[in-house]
C-alpha cells in the first residue's frame, strides 16, 4: 500500500520534471539556455563517467580526453569529410569508445593512482597531439564551420532547439544507464569494485569487465562531445585540457559517486556554478574551489544524500 | 545526525535551486533610457589578465572621457564588462549573457584570438558588429561581416620580422624559434615565405611549448645550424626567457622579436644587456614625442592607473572613440554602425591609423624599433606596411 | 658538438633536480600519509614567490630572504595539513585527488590576487655570472641549483635512514596503528611530513625563480613533469626520484635538440604510460601489488 503510493509519487514527480523540462526554454534568454545546454551536455558525460569511477572503481582523469576524441572525430567528419551530422555523432562516440578499448586494455591493469596518472597522461597527450597536429585536427586555432544539426525543413541551429535535441539524448542516456545498471555487466562492474581487494588479482574476467566499464564511460563521453562540437560550431584543445577531467570527476563526487540522478545533479551544479559567481570577479576561483572543498568534506556522500534528507522531511519516502 | 545540522544542508540545498534560478531567469537589466550600453569581453581573472587588464584599464579611460565630450549619439555610454578568463567556454557564455542582459548595439571581443574564434559563430547568430584585438590569422579568414580587427594581424607581424630580418638588417641565414600555438606557429610559417622570397635561406625553424622554461635545445639547434639572426615569435615572458639564454649560452646574434616582448612589464624582465641586439617591433610606438594628444594620453593612463600604457590595451582606446564617431553620425541600429565601422577610413588614433579592408582589418601598419644601449628603451627605426 | 652537448646534458641536469626535489615532495607525503597531492605545483610556485616578496619587495639580502621565505613555507606546510589533510584524511584516494586539486585552485588563484599576473625575475645568488665547463658556457646559477638539489635530496636521505625521527617517520609510513601502539605520536609525524613537504617544494621554488622567472601558473607545468618523474623512477623511493627527474630532464633537453621541440612533452608523457603499462613500479619502485 505505502509502496504503491510511493510509486505514484515518482511517477507524478517524473512527469512533473518532465514537462516542467518540455516548456523551460518558453521562459529562458539565449544565455540561459546556453549555461542549460552545457550542463546536460556534462551530465551525459559525468553518467559515463559513473560507470567507470562510481560502479567499476576505476579512478580516470581522462573523461575530458575522450569528450575531446568525440567532439574531434564528429568535427573532422563533417567538415572535411562532409558526413551528415547524425553520421558522424554516432561516429563520434563510437570512435571514442574504440579509443578506450585500444587505451583501456594495457592500462586497467593499473590500479588506484597509477591508473589516475595513467588516464591523466592519455589526457594530456590528448592535448599535446592536437595542438600539434595542424593539418588534421587544426592546432591552437581548432575546427571551425562545424554544421548545426538539422531536421528536414527545421534547422536545429538555435540553441532553444538544441535543447530539445539534448534533453532526448540525456534522457536515453539516462534510461540505458539505468538499464545497464540492473542489468549483470552493470552488478559485475559492482563486484569487481567490491570484490578486488578480496578476489585479489585480477583474472581475465575481471579486466574485460573494466574494459567494458571504461569503454561505456568512454562512448557516454564521445557522445557528449559530439553533442557539444555540434553547438558551438568550434572546437579547440582548451576545451579538453586535463582541468575539464577534474571537474567532470568533481561533479560525480560532488553529486554523488554510483548514482545516476547525482551524476546528473553534479554536473548541473558544477555547470552553474562558476557563472553564479561571475560577479565575483577574481575571488571567484577562490571561492570555487573552497566551496568544492567543503563539500568534498562535509558532504561525502555528494549533493544527492541531500534528496534523501529532504524527501523524507516532506514524506515522500514511505516508513 | 544532528537535526541543525539537517536545517543547514536543507538550506544549503534550497540555495542552490535558487542560485541555478537566478542564473537562468535574471531579467534583463536593459540600459536604462538616454544610455548607450555595449559589451566589453576582457579576461579580468586568471593568466590572461597580464594583458586584459591594460584593455580593461584603456576602455574604462575611454568612456569617461567620451561621456565627458557628449557620450555617444548624444546619449550616455556605459561599458558593461565580462570576464572571459582564459577559456573558450567562458568567453561564449559572457558573450551570450552580455547580449542577454544589455542588448548591446556594438561589443569588444577578447583580445585572444582562439576565445574569438569559438565566439564567431555566436556573433553571427547575434548580428552585432564587434572589435576585437586577437592578431590570428584564422579570424579575419572567415570574412565575417561583423568584426573588425583594431590592431595588426599576426600575417603583418611576421611579414614584419622577416622584412626586417632581411631586407632591414641584410641578413642571409635566418633561424626561427616560436611558441607552438594559434600564434607562434602561423606566424613562423609566414615568415619563413617572407624570408625566403626576400632571396635569404632559414636554416632552422624550432618550436617550444607556451609553458616551457628552458629553450637552450632549440637555440643551440638554431645555433649550430649556422643561424646569423633569429626571428623570434613568442609572447612577454617567453620571450624574455628566449633572449636570457642567447646571453647565457654566449650566442650573440642580432634577434628580431615579436611585440609581446616589448611591452613595459615584459622589458622590465630583461636586463639591457640582453635586450643589446634585440630589435622588436610594436604595435605602435606610444611615447611623447609623437604628438600632443599621444603625450596627453600616456600622462592621464599613467596618473590614473599608476602603469604605463602598453599597445596591446590601447587600440581598444582607439576602437572606443571610433565606435563614437560611428554612432555619432549614423545612431546605435546595428548594421548602420556595421556599415559606419566599414566605412572607416585614415582615422587618425593614438595607437595607429584605422582604414577598414575587406577583411574586417583596420590597422595595416607596424614600427620596428630598436633598443637604446645600456637602457631597456625603444628607439623607433622605421614603420612597415602590408 | 661535444660542447652543445654538454651544454644540453647540464641544462637537463639542472631542469631535471629540479623535477626531482618537487618529485621527491610528491613522494614523502604519499608515502607516510597515503596522499596523492596533486597542489604540489602550486606549493612551488608560492614558494617561488615568497622569496619575490622576501627578496624582491622587502630588498633583503638574499640569505635572510631565502630563509624568512623557507620559514614561511614550512608554516604553510602545518596549514596545509590543518586545513586540507586532516579532514580529509582517511577518505578514499579519489576524493583525496580532488580536494587536492580544488586546493590547487585555490592557492594559484589567491597568489594570482596577492602577486598579480605580471612575471618577476628573482635575483640568483650568482648574479648572471655564466662558467665555462669544458669549453661550454654554463649559468653560475644553474650548477648551484644541481648542487643544492642533491645536497637536500641527501640531508633527507640521512634524515630519513639516520636518525631516530626520521625512523619514526618510517614506522608510521608502513603501519600507522602499530606506530600509534607503539607509542609514536602519529599526528607529530604527519605534521612532520608536511613541513617537509613545504619546505622541498620551497627550496625548488626558490630555485627555479632566477631560472624560470616567477609566474603565477608556473606551477602545474613543473608538477606534471615531476609526476612523469616519479612514475618513471619509481612512486616510493627517494633515488626513483633523483633517477627519475634526471632522466625526465635530459629527456627533455635531447628529445627537443635531437627528435622533436613540438612533441618533446609528449615523448616524456609516452616514455612515462609506457613505464606504468610495462613496469609501474617503476626503475626502483616496490611490485605495486604489496602495496593495495
Amino acid at each position: 500500500m505505502t509502496a504503491l503510493r510511493t510509486m505514484d509519487r515518482r511517477l507524478l514527480a517524473a512527469i512533473a520534471v518532465f514537462v516542467a523540462a518540455l516548456v523551460l526554454p518558453a521562459f529562458i534568454s539565449g544565455y540561459g539556455i546556453r549555461i542549460l545546454n552545457l550542463a546536460l551536455i556534462s551530465a551525459i558525460a559525468v553518467i559515463g563517467l559513473n560507470f567507470a569511477f562510481g560502479y567499476a572503481g576505476l579512478i580516470t582523469l581522462a573523461q575530458a580526453g575522450f569528450v575531446g576524441c568525440g567532439a574531434y572525430v564528429t568535427a573532422i567528419l563533417s567538415t572535411t569529410l562532409g558526413l551528415s551530422p547524425w553520421l558522424s555523432i554516432p561516429a563520434g562516440a563510437v570512435g571514442a569508445c574504440v579509443i578506450a578499448v585500444v587505451i583501456g586494455l594495457p592500462m586497467l591493469r593499473l590500479k588506484g593512482h597509477y591508473l589516475a596518472l595513467a588516464t591523466l597522461g592519455f589526457n594530456v597527450s590528448f592535448v599535446i597531439v592536437a595542438t600539434n597536429w595542424k593539418s588534421v585536427m587544426g592546432g591552437t586555432d581548432g575546427i571551425s564551420g562545424i554544421p548545426p544539426l538539422a531536421l528536414p525543413g527545421w534547422p536545429l541551429a538555435t540553441d532553444h532547439r538544441y535543447y530539445y535535441v539534448l534533453w532526448v539524448a540525456l534522457a536515453v542516456a539516462t534510461w540505458c544507464a539505468w538499464r545497464i545498471r540492473t542489468s549483470h555487466i552493470g552488478l559485475a562492474m559492482i563486484a569487481v569494485r567490491d570484490d578486488e581487494i578480496a578476489t585479489g588479482a585480477a583474472s581475465v574476467g575481471v579486466t574485460r569487465i573494466k574494459v567494458q566499464a571504461f569503454a561505456l564511460s568512454a562512448l557516454y563521453a564521445g557522445l557528449a562531445g559530439a553533442l557539444f562540437a555540434h553547438m558551438t560550431n568550434f572546437v579547440a584543445p582548451d576545451d579538453f585540457a586535463l582541468g575539464h577531467s577534474v571537474i567532470y570527476l568533481a561533479m560525480l563526487i560532488i553529486g554523488g559517486e554510483g548514482s545516476i540522478l547525482g551524476a546528473i545533479a553534479g554536473a548541473v551544479i558544477v555547470t552553474f556554478m562558476p557563472e553564479l559567481m561571475r560577479d565575483l570577479g577574481t575571488a571567484y576561483l577562490i571561492v570555487f574551489g573552497g566551496l568544492m572543498l567543503l563539500i568534498l568534506i562535509f558532504l561525502p556522500k555528494g549533493l544527492i544524500s541531500l534528496t534523501g534528507i529532504v524527501a523524507r522531511r516532506l514524506g515522500m519516502v514511505g516508513r | 545526525m544532528g537535526k541543525k545540522q539537517l536545517i543547514t544542508r536543507r538550506t544549503a540545498l534550497s540555495g542552490m535551486v535558487a542560485g541555478a534560478g537566478i542564473t537562468i531567469y535574471t531579467p534583463r537589466l536593459s540600459a536604462q533610457s538616454g544610455e548607450v550600453a555595449v559589451g566589453a569581453m576582457v579576461p579580468i581573472t586568471g593568466p590572461f589578465n597580464v594583458s586584459g587588464q591594460q584593455y580593461h584599464f584603456s576602455l574604462q579611460m575611454a568612456q569617461d572621457e567620451i561621456n565627458a565630450k557628449g557620450g555617444v549619439a548624444g546619449k550616455k555610454l556605459k561599458i558593461v564588462f565580462e570576464d572571459v578568463k582564459d577559456s573558450n567556454s567562458v568567453a561564449v557564455n559572457a558573450y551570450l549573457k552580455v547580449v542577454r542582459d544589455i542588448n548591446p548595439p556594438l561589443v569588444f571581443l577578447s583580445s585572444y584570438t582562439t576565445q574569438n574564434l569559438a565566439t564567431e559563430p555566436e556573433v553571427t547568430k547575434a548580428m552585432i558588429p564587434g572589435m576585437y584585438a586577437g592578431g590570428g590569422d584564422a579570424m579575419h579568414v572567415k570574412k565575417n561581416p561583423w568584426l573588425f580587427r583594431i590592431r595588426p594581424h599576426d600575417g603583418l607581424q611576421a611579414l614584419a620580422l622577416a622584412k626586417h630580418a632581411t631586407e632591414g638588417l641584410g641578413k642571409k641565414k635566418i633561424g626561427i624559434i616560436y611558441v607552438q600555438n594559434d600564434f607562434g606557429q602561423p606566424g613562423a610559417v609566414a615568415a619563413e615565405k617572407v624570408v625566403k622570397a626576400a632571396g635569404a635561406a632559414v636554416v632552422g625553424m624550432e618550436a617550444y611549448a607556451f609553458t616551457d622554461n628552458d629553450m637552450s635545445a632549440q637555440l643551440q639547434k638554431l645555433k649550430g645550424a649556422g643561424a646569423d639572426c633569429l626571428i623570434c615569435i613568442s609572447y612577454g615572458k617567453d620571450g624574455a626567457l628566449v633572449l636570457k639564454l642567447l646571453k647565457e649560452m654566449n650566442i650573440d646574434i642580432p634577434v628580431v622579436i615579436s611585440s609581446g616582448v616589448m611591452v613595459p612589464a615584459a622589458r622590465n624582465l630583461i636586463a639591457p644587456d640582453e635586450l643589446a641586439k634585440v630589435n622588436g617591433v610594436m604595435d605602435a610606438y606610444l611615447a611623447p614625442e609623437r604628438g600632443p594628444d599621444v603625450a596627453a594620453y600616456i600622462k592621464s593612463f599613467k596618473d590614473r592607473f599608476k602603469v604605463d600604457p602598453d599597445p596591446f590595451g590601447s587600440c581598444y582606446y582607439d576602437g572606443a572613440w571610433i565606435m563614437k564617431q560611428v554612432m555619432d553620425k549614423v545612431g546605435t541600429d546595428r548594421a548602420k554602425v556595421r556599415d559606419g565601422l566599414k566605412a572607416v577610413k585614415d582615422y587618425k588614433g593614438i595607437t595607429n591609423i584605422f582604414t577598414t579592408d575587406e577583411l574586417g582589418n583596420m590597422v595595416h601598419s607596424l614600427a620596428v624599433f630598436s633598443i637604446k644601449p645600456g637602457t631597456r628603451d625603444p628607439v623607433f627605426i622605421r614603420t612597415i606596411t602590408a | 658538438m661535444s660542447q652543445q652537448f654538454i651544454q644540453l646534458i647540464v641544462s637537463g641536469l639542472a631542469v631535471g633536480s629540479v623535477y626531482a626535489l618537487v618529485g621527491l615532495a610528491f613522494i614523502m607525503v604519499n608515502e607516510a600519509t597515503g596522499v596523492v597531492n596533486f597542489a604540489t605545483g602550486q606549493m612551488v610556485a608560492i614558494g617561488c614567490f615568497l622569496s619575490v616578496t622576501t627578496g624582491i619587495q622587502m630588498e633583503l639580502p638574499l640569505g635572510p630572504a631565502y630563509a624568512l621565505a623557507l620559514a614561511a613555507m614550512a608554516l604553510f606546510g602545518i596549514v596545509f595539513y590543518g586545513v586540507v589533510f586532516r579532514p580529509l584524511q582517511d577518505r578514499p584516494v579519489v576524493t583525496v585527488i580532488i580536494g587536492t586539486v580544488m586546493i590547487g585552485i585555490v592557492i594559484q588563484n589567491s597568489a594570482l590576487m596577492t602577486w598579480g599576473s605580471v612575471p618577476f625575475r628573482p635575483r640568483s645568488p650568482f648574479g648572471r655570472q655564466v662558467v665555462d665547463v669544458f669549453g661550454a658556457a654554463i649559468s653560475a646559477h644553474a650548477l648551484f641549483v644541481i648542487a643544492i638539489a642533491f645536497l637536500l635530496i641527501g640531508l633527507l636521505y640521512l634524515f630519513i635512514y639516520r636518525t631516530a625521527i626520521g625512523a619514526r617517520m618510517r614506522a608510521v609510513a608502513q603501519d600507522r596503528d602499530a606506530a600509534r601502539l607503539m607509542g609514536i605520536g602519529v599526528d607529530r609525524m604527519f605534521v612532520l611530513t608536511w613541513v617537509i613537504a613545504g619546505l622541498l617544494t620551497g627550496a625548488a621554488g626558490i630555485l627555479v625563480g632566477p631560472m624560470w622567472f616567477a609566474d603565477v601558473n608556473m606551477g602545474d607545468p613543473i608538477a606534471l613533469k615531476a609526476f612523469a618523474a616519479i612514475i618513471i623512477g619509481g612512486f616510493s623511493s627517494v633515488p626513483g626520484a633523483i633517477v627519475g627527474g634526471i632522466l625526465v630532464g635530459l629527456a627533455e633537453m635531447l628529445g627537443a635538440a635531437y627528435i622533436s621541440s613540438a612533441y618533446k612533452d609528449g615523448l616524456v608523457f609516452l616514455v612515462m604510460i609506457l613505464f606504468l603499462l610495462v613496469r609501474p613500479q617503476g626503475i626502483f619502485g616496490e611490485r605495486i601489488g604489496e602495496r593495495a
